[in-house]
C-alpha cells in the first residue's frame, strides 16, 4: 500500500511512502507524526490516498491513540463491543478479547488493567471494526520499561496473525528494529524509508542516523582512501557519491567504538590515543566519554569492563574499524 | 522623611478635627428628600459641621443600631423603633421627640389617565398596587388602614392565633401587624379591588422608598408617602392623592440621639430639626408637624 | 413552624427547579460552543454571561423589572409583563444562575478527553450515540453538580428576586425574602428557625455537588 498525505495545518508536511506489513514511522517529537497519523484517520484535514475525503466515521481504519483512549467507564468487553451492534455484540466483543488473550479480564475496567492489557484491549475494540489499516502512535509510550520488549513483540505477532497492515509512529529505536518495513520522518517530509536492516545498517541522512541511536556523528572531510577528521586519517572504503575534497558526515555506534588493550601491539588502521574521560553504569553496561583526537561516547559489555576494569581519567586506546564506520553527504550545518 | 512626617501629622489633625464635625444620622427612607434638605439647611448655618445620612427601612435600622451600627441619631417613620431603644438604654433619655406626622398618598402614573384617588384603584386598569410590606413598615400599615377606611379592604371573619378578640374587633394599633405575613389578602378581602379585572395583587416593597420605585418603574400605581410622592421625581411623572387626616394609622415619627453621642454638633442637630426653618421643610414635604 | 415559611420554601424550590431545569437545556449547547468552538470574540461573549457574577444583585434586578414590567420590552414583545410573576421569577433566576452553571458546565465539558471522542469517531460510530454512551456518561457529573449549584443559589438569591418578586406570598414570595420580612419584624426566633431549615437544606445539596465533581474529576484521572 502506498501512502501519500499532504498536511497544512496543524503542521505543514507532505509524506510519502510504503505500507509493507508492521511498519514503523520514526521520527523526533515535533516533526508531525501523530498529525499524520490522524490524518490517516481523518480527524485532521488532509489531501492524499488512501481514503482521502472520507470522514472518519466511514475510513476503514484502527487508530490507537498514544494514550488508547479507552472509555474510562466501560469494562473491557463493553469498550470492545462499542463499535458494534446487534444481539451477539457481547459474545462478539468477547471472542475478540480471547484473540487478544484477555477473556479473564473482560469484567475489568481500563483502570484495573496494566498498560500492556490496556493496549490489547484497545486494539481489540479497533479490530471489532474490522479495519484495513491499524494505526498506532507511540505504541511503547504507555508501557512499562521492564516488559516493553516482551510486550511489544507480543503485540507485532499478533499484528502478523491477524494479517493486518499496522502504521506505528513512534521515536522508540526499540520498536524500528521489530519492524517489517522501516520509514523515517523528518521535518516536512519522509528521509528514508526501507527493510529495518538496510535503513539501520545505511542511514542515508544524519538526521535519519541521530534516530536510530548513532551516538557519535561528527564532520568529516573526504580523502583519497578515508576521511579526516579532527586532524585524523581514518581509512574506510568510500562510497560510490564520495569524492576527495568533500565535506559529509560519519557516524559510529557507541557500542561499536572498541577499546583494546594497551599491552597488546597495535592494531594497524584507525588508532585513536587519549583517555577515559567519564565512565558510569548504563543497566549492565558502562558507558563512557574517550577524549582524544575526537570526543566519542563508547558503550562497553559488562564482560569487557569485567576484564578491562577501566577507571576515569586512565589513558586509552581506541579503534574505529572500517566496517562500523559510516558515510554520509551533507555539509556540517549544525 | 521629616517633611512627610509633618504632612502626615497635618492630615491626621485634619481628619480628627473633621471627625468632630461630623454628625452621622440613620433614616426612615420616607425622609429621603425632606431630611437631605434639612441637613444642608443646618451645614449652611454651621460650617464645618458635617451631616451625613443613610436611609433604610426603620426595622432594619433599628436591628442594625441594636447591634452597633454607628450613629450618632435615628429618625424612625414611627414611635416604637424609638422607643424600643430607650427600653434597651440604647437612646439617651428624654432624647426622642417626635418630629413629623406622616401622611399616606394615592400614587398613579400619568400614562394611565386616571384621575388619583380612591375609585381610581377600582379600575380595570389597575392590577398591581405598590405597597410597603405592613408586616414591618410602617406605611404598609398605614396604606393598609387607609384601604380599609375607604372600604376598598374587608377584614376577613377569623381569629388570628395568640390572640383573644376576633380579627375584625382589634383596633388598629391591636392587629399583631408583625405576624400578618401571609400578605394582605390573607387577612383582608379585597373584592371591591379586584371585581372586574383579570387579575389583582398586591406588591410589596421592602421600605417605602423601594416601593416608590416599583410604584415608578412597574406596578404605575402605588400607596405612598406624601412626602415622597410630592418630590419631582414623582409628581413629575405622577399624579397623586393626599389621604384626609385620620384615615390611616397615625405615623408619629420620632427622632432620638442614641447613647453616649450627646455631642455639641449632634444636640444641635438635634435641637435644629424641632426650628421653625426644618419645619418649614418638612411641611413643604407633606409631613403635619407636632403641635400643629 | 409558620406554614407561610413552608409556602415560601415551596415557591423557592419550584422556582429553583423550573429555572435549573431550563439552565440545562440551554446551558449544555453554550457550553459546549465554548468549550470547544472558537469564534470572533469569544472571550467578550464569556464576559457577558459572567456579567451576573459581579453586578451588584439589586442592580441586575432593577434592570430587570425594567425589561420585564409593563413599559419593557419584554412585554412589548410578547405582550405579558412579567414583573412579580412567577415566570419572571424563573426568568431572573436563568439569569443570575447561569455563570455559575455555565462555569461547572464547561469544565465538565473541558475535563473530557477529546481523544475518547476522535476515537469514537474513528469506529465507526453514529455521533448520537457517542453522545449517549461517551459523552454524557462521563460528564453528567459535573453537568449535575453544576445544576445543583445553580439550584441552591437560586434558593439563596436576595436581591434579584426583591426587586423582579415584589414579595407577594404565595406566589413571589421567595424563602430568603419571607426570611427577611421575619428579620424586619423582629422576629428572630422564628427567623432563626427557618434559617437553619434553609441552611441544613443548601449545604445538603452543596454536599451532593462536592461528591458529584469528586467522581467526575475520578473518571478523568483514569483517563489519563
Amino acid at each position: 500500500m502506498e501512502v501519500h498525505y499532504r498536511i497544512r495545518r496543524p503542521i505543514a508536511l507532505e509524506a510519502r511512502f510504503h505500507l509493507r506489513g508492521f511498519t514503523v514511522l520514526l521520527g523526533q517529537s515535533g516533526v508531525g507524526k501523530t498529525t499524520l497519523l490522524k490524518a490517516l484517520a481523518g480527524l485532521v484535514p488532509a489531501q492524499g490516498t488512501p481514503f482521502g475525503g472520507l470522514p472518519p466515521e466511514r475510513r476503514p481504519v484502527g487508530y490507537l491513540p498514544q494514550d488508547l483512549a479507552l472509555f474510562p467507564h466501560m469494562t473491557a468487553w463493553e469498550n470492545v463491543a462499542f463499535p458494534l451492534r446487534g444481539k451477539d455484540r457481547r459474545a462478539r466483543a468477547l471472542e475478540l478479547l480471547s484473540r487478544v488473550g484477555l477473556q479473564d479480564h473482560a469484567h475489568k475496567r481500563p483502570g484495573e488493567l496494566s498498560g500492556g492489557q490496556r493496549q490489547r484491549v484497545a486494539l481489540a475494540r479497533a479490530l471489532a471494526r474490522k479495519p484495513e489499516l491499524l494505526l498506532l502512535d507511540e505504541p511503547t509510550s504507555a508501557l512499562d520499561p521492564l516488559t516493553k520488549g516482551q510486550v511489544l513483540s507480543e503485540l507485532v505477532d499478533l499484528l502478523r496473525r491477524e494479517g493486518l497492515p499496522a502504521l506505528a509512529v513512534s521515536h522508540d529505536p526499540v520498536l524500528a528494529g521489530m519492524a517489517d518495513w522501516l520509514v523515517v520522518m523528518g521535518r516536512g517530509g519522509i528521509l528514508q524509508e526501507g527493510p529495518p536492516e538496510a535503513v539501520w545498517a545505511a542511514p542515508a541522512k544524519v538526521e535519519v542516523a541521530r534516530l536510530l541511536g548513532y551516538e557519535n556523528l561528527f564532520p568529516v572531510r573526504v580523502r583519497e582512501d578515508g576521511v579526516e577528521a579532527g586532524g585524523v586519517l581514518l581509512r574506510l572504503p568510500l562510497p560510490p557519491w564520495a569524492r576527495p575534497g568533500q565535506r559529509a558526515w560519519l557516524g559510529v555506534r557507541a557500542a561499536e567504538v572498541l577499546v583494546v588493550r594497551q599491552d597488546l601491539p597495535p592494531p594497524p588502521e584507525n588508532v585513536l590515543e587519549g583517555h577515559l574521560e567519564r565512565l558510569y553504569p548504563e543497566g549492565l553496561a558502562y558507558r563512557g566519554l574517550f577524549q582524544g583526537p575526537l570526543a566519542l561516547e563508547i558503550l562497553l559489555p559488562r564482560h569487557v569492563q569485567e576484564r578491562l576494569r577501566l577507571r576515569p581519567g586512565q589513558p586509552l586506546r581506541v579503534v574505529l574499524k572500517p566496517r562500523y564506520l559510516h558515510l554520509m553527504p551533507g555539509e556540517a550545518e549544525e | 522623611m521629616r517633611g512627610v512626617f509633618a504632612v502626615l501629622s497635618i492630615l491626621l489633625a485634619l481628619s480628627l478635627a473633621s471627625a468632630q464635625g461630623r454628625v452621622r444620622a440613620v433614616a426612615a427612607s420616607d425622609l429621603q428628600y425632606a431630611l437631605a434638605e434639612v441637613a444642608q439647611a443646618f451645614e449652611r448655618r454651621n460650617p464645618g459641621v458635617r451631616v451625613e445620612l443613610l436611609f433604610g427601612s426603620s426595622g432594619k435600622l433599628y436591628t442594625q443600631l441594636t447591634q452597633g451600627l454607628e450613629a450618632d441619631l435615628f429618625f424612625s417613620a414611627e414611635r416604637l423603633y424609638p422607643e424600643l431603644l430607650e427600653q434597651k438604654g440604647l437612646a439617651e433619655p428624654k432624647t426622642r421627640r417626635p418630629y413629623a406626622l406622616g401622611r399616606m398618598a394615592i400614587w398613579t402614573h400619568k400614562d394611565l389617565g386616571l384621575e388619583p384617588g380612591p375609585a381610581a384603584l377600582k379600575n380595570p386598569k389597575v392590577t398591581q398596587i405598590a405597597l410597603a410590606n405592613p408586616v414591618h413598615a410602617p406605611y404598609g400599615r398605614a396604606a393598609v388602614t387607609l384601604l380599609e377606611r375607604l372600604g376598598l379592604l374587608k377584614r376577613k371573619d377569623l381569629t388570628l392565633p395568640g390572640s383573644s378578640k376576633p380579627f375584625p374587633l382589634l383596633s388598629w394599633e391591636e392587629i399583631p401587624w408583625e405576624r400578618l405575613t401571609g400578605g394582605v389578602e390573607a387577612y383582608w378581602d379585597a373584592g371591591p379591588l379586584r371585581r372586574g379585572k383579570p387579575r389583582f395583587d398586591f406588591v410589596y416593597g421592602e421600605n417605602i422608598s423601594q416601593t416608590a420605585q416599583l410604584a415608578l418603574t412597574s406596578t404605575r400605581v402605588g400607596l405612598l408617602a406624601l412626602s415622597l410622592a410630592v418630590h419631582e421625581s414623582l409628581s413629575g411623572p405622577g399624579r397623586y392623592w393626599t389621604a384626609p387626616l385620620g384615615s390611616h394609622m397615625a405615623l408619629e415619627q420620632d427622632y432620638v440621639i442614641l447613647k453616649g453621642r450627646k455631642r455639641p454638633e449632634v444636640l444641635a442637630f438635634h435641637a435644629f430639626v424641632g426650628s421653625p426653618e426644618a419645619r418649614a421643610i418638612f411641611r413643604r414635604y407633606g409631613f403635619l408637624l407636632p403641635g400643629e | 413552624m409558620d406554614p407561610l415559611f413552608w409556602t415560601a420554601l415551596r415557591l423557592s424550590l419550584e422556582v429553583a427547579l423550573w429555572a435549573s431545569a431550563l439552565l440545562l437545556l440551554l446551558g449544555l449547547p453554550l457550553a459546549w460552543a465554548l468549550a470547544f468552538h472558537r469564534f470572533p470574540g469569544k472571550p467578550l461573549v464569556e464576559a457577558v454571561f459572567l456579567l451576573p457574577l459581579v453586578l451588584p444583585p439589586t442592580v441586575l434586578g432593577f434592570y430587570l423589572l425594567l425589561f420585564l414590567g409593563p413599559e419593557g420590552p419584554w412585554t412589548r414583545l410578547t405582550g405579558v409583563s412579567w414583573a412579580f410573576r412567577f415566570e419572571g421569577l424563573v426568568f431572573a433566576s436563568i439569569l443570575f444562575s447561569l455563570p455559575f452553571a455555565l462555569t461547572a458546565y464547561r469544565e465538565a465539558f473541558l475535563g473530557l478527553d477529546r481523544n475518547l471522542l476522535e476515537v469514537a469517531r474513528t469506529l465507526g460510530v453514529p455521533r448520537w450515540k457517542v453522545w449517549a454512551r461517551v459523552v454524557l456518561p462521563l460528564v453528567w457529573p459535573g453537568l449535575l453538580s453544576g445544576t445543583l449549584l445553580a439550584f441552591a443559589h437560586t434558593l439563596g438569591e436576595f436581591g434579584v428576586v426583591l426587586m423582579v418578586g415584589g414579595s407577594i406570598p404565595g406566589k413571589t414570595q421567595m424563602v430568603s425574602i419571607y426570611l427577611y420580612d421575619l428579620v424586619q419584624a423582629l422576629r428572630f426566633r422564628e427567623a432563626a428557625e427557618a434559617a437553619s431549615v434553609l441552611l441544613l437544606l443548601s449545604l445538603a445539596i452543596l454536599a451532593a455537588a462536592r461528591v458529584l465533581e469528586a467522581k467526575g474529576r475520578a473518571w478523568r484521572s483514569t483517563t489519563a
